[in-house]
């Protein structure tokens, strides 16, 4: 693969920002989307052993995989990228990092999670889709804690073979290992095997992995590193069967880890002693001394934290969880931040102090009286913990049924429920980029509670965010146009934008490269105006032409020098067909050097245009014709004075004689008393001698 | 008692003498032309726009004009009306080629004629005229020519009409050119109009009809005479002959606003010149009743002087007393008959203004083709006049291309 370095520009539109994470397979970055102004991951495919087109395939495999999936728990995709060699998939940014950090929690910790994903695999199954690489590495957390599974590059249409890339061998089914069509009991194996991994800390068969030992023995019974209830143990034994059919299914594995959870959750409420008193025996010394010394409220707290995770699977997690604890920070994915501000505006609104949400949490046990139950469903709404506070009022009704006070707390809890469902699934809504659906449910929290900030937020962003949209879409539009060559509708598309967003530097580029576009297309066609003007030596026209171009920008050089040109060529063209129109003014000397000055000028003049050529060769031929002389016998009284055009003065004289080439002439006698005499006097080439009398007899 | 009747018997006499009736006077008429006059010969005249003869000392002063009879509005319009009755008069005598009412700027024609009015009223006209052949001859030389109205012509307006009040100043006028005319014989009179010819080609092209008049500065006063002649077929003499044609058409359209301006006011002119006469002829006659009373008066102070006693007799009181009577009341009838003389009179002269403010305003742009081209004229006459040379000049200079003209 090229290298990937941060910085880096991609496909015009993303900047790498950080290396996430490097697999076998694939490596991941978290990167800058310009164009959508929001972070995303970015996942590239290793090319040592494939070529970019068909490491193209696998993840427009993925993208297709997961695109058929709609489930709060699955990271949406974009189509793959390609940019040179570079072959990439953007992907959700999960902020929460993955089910890795897991790896021997307690059991109570790890089943929400085992759940959730269980339902995003019952809801991929239902599509016809088979992940078949559930591993802790394809299980991801959001900013909020919640479960976000991720790389469908494994999975396969239910009944089909058709996966463009091999799984994690550890949470691959023995079926999956033989290359068998892909059932949804491979899911089940899978979700198996993370189970293992995560209670134990090491998937089935480690280190020893070999897939012929998979057909054949089924893996050790996990020890869990922390005691977990026989029961789950045994479950997911059976859920690593090696027969496929001996597998529960997805419903039978959700209905076990609910049960367990409640059973927990039960015992809990009642306060009463955890199920480790049956995981005890199991669990190693150590850690059981450990986990006796976190007795008391450490483990009350967590308990709490179970039932407030599974009344709001899709929330914020309670603190104390290590899911609530996202590792990158979240402010550049806003919809996650947003719903992580959810808790402190709750608090705010209720004007309670922060600090409330970790008594809330870590003493909701202690309370054995009335007023401390009702206390403590106070303290959870005002910490935004619904599901604490219902169990805290559900205690109170429970001392004293007919209170008053816990009845409207728990009227308060379920509202302060359904706001924070509603506005969890907008934030949801937003993060798959559905705006326009998180707007209207953003719209609806609000309407619940106009005054709840959150929304408030979270709806101007939406909105600014849509307007963004617009606006890139409008770029994009223009940007295609351009491409296209259709400058109207690029025109259109930047004047848009430009009023969109005033002043911004790409609009204005854009609508300056429309110009700039316009201006050069009309360049173009007076260039070639002239040009062809100029071929048909319509020079004065070629004149006027590039004066009007000029008058509207005087640098043109084209303009410049084409007027200069057509100049030259309108006052060479008038001169020689000035010559040719009348010859006659070619007998005066002056007037034949300013000719053979203007043939050489038309000489030295590149192209020699048809009708240049006809004129030089006509001159020409008129000037070789008036090389030759005929003589001339003028007579005259001795008293007129005699000029003659182009000889000037002859003066008084009885006879002179003159040699004139061929031309016209006209001769004038002049003498005072007496009327002028003008004659004309026609000289042909080749013209034999001629006599002439100029005399005046008209006495005045 | 014989010596007052001897007195009474003078002023009867002299009151004769200075009352008495104006008579239609003896006609004069301009010479006419027996024979035809060659074309050569016949000289072109062009009568100028008379000077009104407005006193530069009294020009600002209405009333001192006033008293004197001259309006200046009034002068103005009769500067050109005098000039078209000139003109009429010189044409209908047929000794003459095309005479024409003709702004001062039209320069080369062969005889100027051009006036001043001295004075001008109902009853009498007094003019200066002068007159100058293109070669320098001055054939009048501001010279007077005055005469009484002839009262037939204010009779009615017909009468008026066919002839002029003063139609016997003009004849005068017309004859006395025609007695310079004959000064020069056939040679002169064609040589005259041949320098007024070359005088305009040089004007136009200077550069191609150059050399062809001298100066005779033997002769007095010095003399523009023609060295040479162009050569018939001399193309840039033709050329100009062809402009002097539309010249003559453009001078003969300026003509027609003259006559026309001076038969618009002839009839309410005459009107006004026949009222001036009759306020003029009555105010003489006051005068004189005046002078008489005043002798009366005189001659019965001295009858007193000489008779016995004073009122001898009721006749000789009586007689003082009606002279005094006749003298005071004839200086007030007098007075106010002055008054009422005045005041038509400036409305008269006012009314005259507005009509030769009306004929500048009148004048029209009219468009004359030459050789292909349309030159538009526009102003007063003088204006058009002076545009139309300029246009030709500009015009000549533009096709004055190498090699036209002379060799």
């Amino acid at each position: 693969m090229a290298s990937l370095e941060a910085g880096k520009r991609l496909a015009d539109r993303y900047v790498l920002l950080e290396r996430l994470g490097d697999g076998g397979h694939a490596e991941v970055w978290a990167a800058q989307d310009e164009t959508a102004g929001a972070r995303l991951a970015l996942k590239f495919l290793h090319l040592r052993s494939c070529s970019a087109d068909e490491a193209l395939l696998v993840l427009r495999h993925e993208a297709e995989m997961a695109r058929r999936l709609d489930h709060p728990g699955v990271l949406w995709v974009e189509a793959p990228q390609r940019d040179g060699a570079m072959v990439f998939l953007p992907i959700e940014l999960a902020a929460g990092g993955d089910a890795s950090r897991l790896r021997g929690a307690p059991w109570w910790q790890v089943l929400p999670v085992l759940l959730q994903v269980a339902r995003v695999l019952e809801h991929a199954h239902s599509r016809g889709v088979v992940h078949r690489d559930i591993k802790p590495g394809n299980v991801l957390f959001d900013g909020f804690g919640n479960v976000r599974v991720t790389d469908f590059g494994t999975a396969a249409r239910t009944g089909c073979t058709d996966a463009m890339a091999a799984g994690s061998p550890f949470s691959a089914s023995p079926q999956q290992l033989l290359g068998e069509a892909a059932t949804t009991a491979d899911d089940v194996y899978g979700l198996g095997a993370l189970a293992y991994e995560l209670l134990t800390r090491y998937p089935p068969y480690y280190p020893d992995f070999n897939a012929q030992r998979v057909q054949h023995e089924s893996p050790a019974r996990p020890v869990p590193v922390q005691p977990a209830p026989d029961a789950l143990v045994d479950f997911i034994v059976s859920m690593l069967a090696r027969d496929a059919q001996a597998r529960p299914d997805l419903q039978q594995v959700m209905q076990v880890f609910e049960d367990l959870l409640s059973a927990a959750t039960s015992a809990a409420v009642q306060g009463a002693a955890l199920v480790t008193e049956s995981a005890a025996p199991v669990a190693p010394v150590a850690a059981r001394r450990r986990y006796v010394a976190t007795t008391g409220w450490l483990v009350a707290a967590a308990v709490l934290a179970v039932i407030a995770m599974l009344l709001l699977p899709h929330r914020a997690a309670t603190p104390g969880l290590p899911l609530a604890a996202p590792t990158t920070p979240a402010k550049a994915v806003t919809a996650e931040t947003a719903v992580a501000s959810v808790a402190d505006a709750i608090v705010s609104d209720a004007g309670a102090p922060a600090p409330a949400t970790a008594t809330a949490a870590t003493e909701p046990s202690t309370e054995t009286s009335l007023p401390q139950a009702l206390q403590a469903g106070e303290t959870a709404l005002s910490a935004g913990q619904p599901a604490v506070a219902q169990a805290a009022f559900l205690r109170a009704q429970t001392i004293d049924a007919g209170n008053q006070d816990a009845q409207r707390g728990l009227t308060r809890a379920a509202a302060l429920e359904k706001l924070l469902t509603t506005f969890a699934a907008a934030t949801r809504t937003e993060a798959r980029g559905d705006l326009a659906a998180a707007q209207a449910q953003y719209r609806d929290v609000l309407q619940q509670r106009a005054d709840f900030q959150p929304a408030q937020a979270a709806l101007a962003r939406v909105l600014a965010r849509q307007r963004a949209n617009e606006f890139e879409t409008l770029l994009t539009t223009g940007a295609e146009a351009l491409g296209q060559g259709q400058l109207p509708a690029a025109e259109s598309a930047y004047t848009r934008a430009a009023a969109l967003n005033p002043g911004d530097p790409r609009a204005v580029d854009g609508q300056a490269r429309v110009a700039e576009i316009r201006t050069s297309q009309r360049n173009a066609q007076d260039l070639a105006t002239g040009v062809a003007l100029e071929r048909e030596e319509r020079w004065d026209e070629a004149v006027a032409h590039y004066q009007a171009v000029l008058a509207r920008d005087a640098k043109l050089f084209f303009a410049q020098d084409g007027q200069a040109r057509a100049t030259r060529r309108v006052q060479l063209d008038r001169e020689l067909q000035d010559y040719l129109d009348r010859p006659q003014r070619l007998s005066a000397a002056a007037v034949r050097i300013a000719a053979e000055r203007a043939l050489a000028r038309s000489d030295a003049t590149t192209p020699h245009t048809p009708r240049l050529g006809r004129q030089v060769m006509q001159l020409k031929s008129l000037l070789a014709a008036l090389a030759t002389q005929v003589r001339v016998a003028i007579t005259s009284d001795n008293s007129t004075e005699v000029s003659m055009t182009q000889l000037g003065r002859l003066g008084v004289f009885h006879l002179r004689e003159v040699e004139l080439p061929p031309g016209r002439y006209t001769v004038i006698g002049r003498r005072d008393g007496f009327r002028d005499v003008r004659l004309e006097l026609d000289i042909t080439s080749g013209q034999q001698a001629t006599a002439l009398a100029v005399q005046c007899t008209e006495r005045i | 008692m014989k010596g007052a009747a001897t007195l009474l018997g003078l002023i009867l006499l002299l009151t004769g003498c200075v009352v008495q009736d104006t008579k239609p006077q003896q006609k004069v008429e301009a010479v006419q032309a027996v024979q035809e006059i060659p074309a050569a010969e016949r000289i072109d005249v062009a009568v100028r726009s008379f000077d009104p003869g407005i006193p530069d000392s009294l020009a600002a002063d209405e009333d001192a004009l006033a008293k004197k009879r001259i309006y200046p509005e009034l002068r103005k319009a009769e500067s050109r009306y005098f000039a078209v009755m000139l003109r009429n008069t010189l044409e209908s005598s047929a000794q003459w080629g095309a005479v024409r009412v003709a702004p001062e700027n039209v320069q080369f024609v062969d005889l100027s004629v051009g006036g001043r009015i001295i004075e001008s009223t109902g009853k009498r006209l007094v003019l200066e005229i002068t007159a100058r052949d293109a070669a320098g001859r001055v054939w009048l030389d501001a010279k007077r020519y005055e005469g009484e109205a002839d009262i037939g012509s204010y009779k009615t307006d017909a009468a008026l009409r066919a002839r002029d009040p003063f139609q016997n100043v003009f004849a005068t006028i017309a004859n006395d050119l025609l007695a310079a005319r004959g000064k020069l014989d056939a040679t002169a009179l064609r040589e005259l109009r041949q320098v007024t010819e070359l005088s305009f080609a040089a004007d136009l092209a200077p550069d191609g009809m150059k050399g062809y008049l001298r100066q005779d500065t033997t002769a007095r006063p010095p003399l523009t005479r023609v060295a040479r002649l162009p050569a018939e077929n001399d193309p840039v003499a033709q050329r100009v002959a062809r402009i002097r044609e539309r010249d003559t058409t453009v001078i003969d359209t300026l003509d027609g606003y003259y006559s026309g301006f001076s038969e618009q006011m002839q009839l309410s002119y005459g009107e006004f010149r026949r009222t001036s006469y009759e306020e003029i002829d009555k105010e003489d006659r006051a005068r004189s009743s005046a002078r008489l009373r005043t002798v009366l008066g005189a001659a019965a102070v001295a009858a007193s002087i000489f008779a016995p006693g004073s009122c001898s007799s009721n006749t000789t009181c009586n007689l003082e007393s009606a002279a005094r009577y006749a003298g005071g009341a004839g200086g007030v009838a007098a007075f106010l008959s002055g008054l009422k003389k005045y005041a038509d009179a400036r409305t008269h002269a006012q009314a005259f203004g507005e009509l030769a403010r009306s004929f500048q305003a009148e004048v029209g742009t009219q468009v004359v083709e030459v050789e292909g081209r349309s030159l538009k004229l526009t102003g007063t006459t003088e204006e058009q006049y002076r545009e139309w040379r300029r246009l030709l000049r500009e015009y000549q200079a533009q096709e004055a291309l190498p090699g036209n003209g002379e060799p």
